[in-house]
């Protein structure tokens, strides 16, 4: 028998991302921005998420059940787990599960494997296109279960683990036998240092990376010329270019492609605002429904605004998204107030839904805004880092290219405000 | 320096997690009120399966029974929670407000040995429980392993309430429309029959009130699981207590300290403290007066700072507590407690269910050892009863105008009744659109299928749905001259309820959805389920090498075939069944598959290997056994779903 208080516990805020229908559109602009590089921002994540995969595949040919996913996510708890440990669990951008990691003290690779251990979305599930893209990995399907390590894979994690030996072991030979029920040394500074992404890559590991980024495969010309824009930005105290300007690094179609992306990514944002003010507003009503055709003042401002970027948006010349998916949604959005609420809830269906011609609660509804827990989130750690440097609404994986051109020159420490 | 470790009890939610080796297999969970939020957390606790895995599984696991006027939880909403409406013929409660789960755990790797755990709470299934208000609960587990060895006292104790809790459930499903359920995947009406109960011995500590009221049996449950001992303390706590104009003392705290004094379980001259939430405390903040002309104490909920540190919590438990206590001692004496559902208002703990006046409650009364008054240095967390109870000795409230009523309980509407058919079945046309039948298993009266708020054409086929094959739609009918409206899973093919659409996948991204098994594959590796992605992206398909699919098909497809020998000639015959389900799932998602699309051109049968003996488990090795024979027959509709059926077979050719 147990009995007692009920404990506290804050429900995860991920599953209230509104995707609104055009989820196809916001990669492709973002994929148009700086392609194949998704929620990447720093090395080690990369290296990380390989090399949880080098070891799986080993573990699998010695005939251990186990999964790239389970693998890599282990992987990935144990580097922040060791780095949570010698940064006084402070937070910081580069690591995840400060919450769920806090107290552990089994670090046994059966129970690191399990889903309830780490976070729910690691930094691993950023790294798939990368991967593929940047050339580590070879795969018969975009899954990342499907990933096997390729030689430029191999040669990528060796630079990045050589001249680490914890116990006096080769970094994937001593996590091989933590896979097969080793123990691991919490204390054993090679491995808090190959591991912590709060470490530096080694020397050779970045020039594997920048060489990769720069020059693999068909998106290599705007992630270099991305990087190369980057790099100049990076010489501090610089307003954010206009968008009527366009810097010399950067091609024309590309650029049009990055302005049209940020205006899209404006009017997303601003019909998330559209269905923040409702819910806030239905949230605070006894009887939890508005009629579409009777919004109240704030939403009805929340409606000009977004009407106003969707207008700009459309008279933009430059459409490069197939099959109208991003005009059509602009164009829904400078509709009726009446008609734009009706088809901004239909698109939502989480937070709020149409019932009987009137919108109400859907399943994830709060009632008011929220603040999303840093720990959790999926790919925005890294945007409030330096993001100031860029045109309003360009796409994060700007930001995050040239973070990670930082990583790769050795001054991410210092972009981050922390110290070596 | 040392970090003092906080002591968190766990979150009601967290009361849902299977034991370790254990899995959620099904559950029932009642209650007045629940929403999808604490529901996603709860169902994914138990079943250990991600919201994305659920509604690929597309299985009941918990059965959720509400009072009628919660508004319906889609079961897109929530994959795996099947929530159950009213039936028409009404219900014998005023409220549905008993909060009882009873869950069912299948160990994972010993299919025969199973546990189940009885939940009594005072919360609700919702997210303000977990995030907002203070609230209790009493928790029990049963092994099967324990049923096999000697009978201790607590075992048969434990086994009297499990009975009891089981019979009030088994009680309330008979109102509520359970035809969607299949009945086949709920094990615990077998596993309850192996529960046993004996006249001779212990009564129950759980309780409800279908024949009396909980104030009435309440002198006799403290006798039976405490003492007959006279108590100088009583602390009584609520969330509601009933409005009052007149500024008399509350009935029904008057009428426990009445019975208890009558019962000789109270001394005439024992404190008594009533706990409240200061700003809604109804009639208490009207009563005041009288009350502390009583010489009762009106005192704030307790708080315990180890729990919760410096968060705001709101009152929603409703618990009496009640104990000796002597100068010189820190023990609780002959302390017995109550938890449950019941306010300590008329139709929560006064009156016995009925149509018009009385709510359906239930709660325990129990009789903790080992609890104290006050914390002293090395106390155990748990034994210092301002820890596990919302109490607290400091302070009392003597401004009685900082007290506010605070509003009633809302009155609502019964909102969710049983639709004509409890579900609907799915049979696709083309890409594009599908009819939408009614099962042979419902006799249903007139109603509409809804797309948006058009109703579908009818026909003999049933309704013409103008899309893809949706999880749920939205019934209209009329009940009496009311227009009712609910939302009804749909089946599809597979026989499986409100399943996530399957897209065409190729055969590297087959083998992921298989290997897991019993457990849904990864999230990650469901494809089509953007929402649930990274930054995994559908529209780079072209752009990274998928190139080596189609070039080696019959070693390919001698891979997979292998594999998937590999994995069933090792599954359990139990899972049987829900094997040859996910193994057909695929195999058909696979119908367009580059590889398969090679094997036809070279007129070959790539699916003849898989009917080898070797392929099979011992238990389905050939077509002379249930087992088999339904085995063979997925096979046969996959050669046609394939159309292969005419073609040379694999063994044959190579």
């Amino acid at each position: 028998m147990e009995w007692g208080l009920l404990g506290p516990e804050k429900l995860e805020s991920t599953r209230r991302t509104r995707t609104l229908e055009i989820g196809a559109a916001v990669r492709m602009f973002n994929e148009r921005a700086a392609p194949g590089i998704g929620g990447a921002w720093f090395g080690k994540q990369l290296v990380l998420a390989l090399l949880g995969v080098a070891l799986a595949e080993e573990a699998r040919r010695t005939g251990r059940k186990v999964s790239n996913i389970e693998t890599a996510n282990a992987v990935e708890a144990l580097a922040c787990l060791l780095a949570f440990d010698s940064n006084e669990w402070n937070r910081d951008p580069r690591l995840r599960g400060r919450q769920k990691l806090r107290g552990r003290d089994d670090l046994s690779f059966a129970k690191m494997r399990q889903r309830s251990f780490y976070v729910t979305q690691p930094m691993r599930m950023t790294t798939g296109d990368p991967l593929m893209a940047l050339g580590f990995v070879s795969c018969e399907s975009q899954r990342f279960n499907s990933f096997k390590v390729n030689d430029k894979g191999r040669e990528f994690i060796n630079d990045a683990t050589e001249g680490f030996n914890p116990k006096n072991r080769r970094v994937s030979s001593y996590l091989s036998s933590w896979i097969e029920g080793g123990s691991i040394s919490r204390k054993s500074e090679p491995l808090r240092q190959v591991l912590s992404p709060l470490e530096p890559l080694s020397q050779g590991a970045r020039d594997i990376l920048r060489e990769q980024i720069s020059n693999y495969g068909e998106g290599a010309g705007r992630r270099k010329a991305v990087l190369d824009w980057a790099a100049k930005a990076a010489v501090g105290g610089r307003s954010a270019p206009e968008w009527n300007n366009r810097p010399a690094e950067i091609e024309d179609k590309h650029w049009r492609d990055l302005r049209a992306g940020a205006r899209f990514f404006l009017v997303r944002d601003a019909a998330v605002a559209v269905l923040d003010s409702v819910e806030a507003y239905i949230g605070g009503l006894s009887e939890q429904c508005l009629a579409p055709g009777a919004p109240p003042d704030n939403v009805k401002e929340k409606l000009d605004a977004l009407k106003e970027r969707a207008a700009t948006f459309l008279a933009e010349e430059w459409h490069p998204i197939p099959d109208d998916m991003a005009e059509n949604f602009c164009k829904e959005c400078i509709a009726m107030p009446n008609d734009v609420l009706r088809s901004l809830v239909k698109r939502d269906e989480r937070v709020l839904r149409l019932r009987e011609g009137k919108i109400v609660p859907g399943p994830v509804f709060r009632g008011q805004a929220e603040t999303t827990e840093v720990d959790e989130s999926e790919e925005d750690d890294s945007d409030n880092l330096a993001a100031n440097r860029w045109p309003e609404g360009i796409s994060h994986r700007i930001n995050n290219l040239f973070l990670l051109g930082q990583d790769l020159d050795g001054k991410l420490n210092a972009q981050l405000g922390g110290q070596q | 320096m040392a970090r003092t470790k906080r002591w968190t009890p766990l979150s009601l939610a967290q009361r849902f997690d299977a034991p370790e080796d254990y899995t959620g297999e099904f559950g029932w969970v009642v209650g007045y009120s629940a929403d999808a939020a604490f529901l996603n957390d709860a169902v994914e606790r138990f079943s250990r399966r991600t919201l994305g895995g659920r509604a690929f599984e597309g299985k009941v696991r918990l059965a959720l029974i509400l009072d009628p006027g919660n508004p319906q939880i889609p079961p897109a909403d929530v994959p795996g929670i099947l929530h159950l409406p009213l039936k028409a013929e009404g219900k014998p409660f005023r409220l549905l407000h008993a909060k009882v789960a009873l869950l069912g755990f299948r160990h994972e790797a010993e299919q025969a040995k199973w546990r189940m755990r009885v939940i009594v709470s005072t919360g609700n299934w919702t997210r303000q429980t977990l995030e907002e208000s203070l609230d209790l609960a009493w928790v029990i587990d049963i092994d099967s392993q324990e049923l096999v060895g000697k009978f201790s006292d607590e075992l048969k104790l434990r086994c009297a309430d499990f009975q009891a809790a089981w019979e009030c459930i088994d009680y309330l499903r008979a109102f509520f429309d359970i035809r969607a359920l299949n009945m086949a995947s709920d094990p615990i009406a077998g596993w309850m029959a192996s529960v046993p109960l004996r006249k001779s011995w212990p009564k129950p500590r759980f309780f409800d009130n279908r024949n009396h009221s909980l104030l009435e049996q309440l002198p006799e449950m403290v006798k039976r699981h405490g003492s007959d001992t006279a108590r100088n303390h009583i602390s009584m706590g609520s969330g509601f207590y009933e409005s009052s104009t007149t500024g008399d003392v509350p009935s029904v705290p008057g009428k426990i300290v009445d019975q208890l004094h009558k019962h000789a379980l109270l001394t005439n001259s024992a404190e008594v403290r009533i706990f409240v939430e200061r700003y809604a405390c109804q009639a208490v903040a009207s009563a005041a007066k009288a009350i502390h002309e009583k010489q009762w104490w009106i005192c704030s909920a307790g708080l315990p700072e180890q729990v919760f540190g410096r968060q705001q919590r709101s009152l929603h438990a409703k618990f009496l507590f009640s104990a000796n206590y002597r100068d010189g001692s820190n023990n609780c004496n002959s302390a017995w407690i109550y938890i449950g559902s019941g306010n300590l208002t008329g139709p929560g703990f006064a009156n016995v269910m009925s149509a018009k006046g009385g709510n359906l409650e239930a709660g325990v009364v129990f009789a903790p050892p080992g609890l104290e008054w006050y914390h002293r240095k090395g106390i155990q967390p748990e034994a210092l009863v301002s820890n596990i109870l919302p109490v607290q000795w400091e302070t009392s409230i003597e401004d009685i105008t900082a007290l506010i009523a605070g509003g009633d309980m809302l009155e609502r509407h019964d909102r969710f009744l049983a639709p004509p058919v409890a579900w609907i079945d799915w049979k696709a046309d083309d890409d594009t659109c599908g009819w939408l039948s009614i099962p042979d298993e419902c006799d249903a009266g007139p109603f509409d299928v809804l797309h948006g708020d058009t109703p579908c054409q009818r026909n003999e086929n049933g309704f013409r749905w103008p899309g893809e094959q949706p999880r749920q739609v939205e019934l209209r009918w009329l009940e009496g001259e009311h227009p009712c409206h609910a939302t009804v899973p749909v089946r599809d093919e597979y026989g499986l309820l409100a399943t996530a659409r399957l897209p065409r996948i190729e055969i590297a991204d087959a083998w992921p959805q298989l290997a897991n098994f019993p457990m849904p594959p990864d999230d990650e590796d469901i494809p089509g389920d953007d929402q649930n992605r990274g930054s995994g992206s559908s529209d780079n398909t072209a752009t990274y090498g998928s190139g080596g699919n189609a070039n080696y098909p019959i070693r390919h497809m001698m891979e997979f075939l292998e594999n998937i020998a590999d994995k069933q000639t090792a599954i359990n015959e139990a899972d049987w069944a829900s094997w040859l389900s996910r193994l057909e799932q695929t195999l058909f998602q696979m119908s367009d598959c580059a590889v398969l699309n090679e094997f036809r051109e070279l007129g070959l049968n790539p699916l003849s290997p898989l009917l080898e003996p070797a392929f099979r488990p011992t238990f389905a090795e050939t077509g002379t056994s249930e087992a088999g024979r339904k085995y063979e027959d997925v096979l046969a509709r996959t050669e046609r779903k394939w159309g292969v059926v005419d073609r040379l077979k694999l063994g044959a050719a190579a």
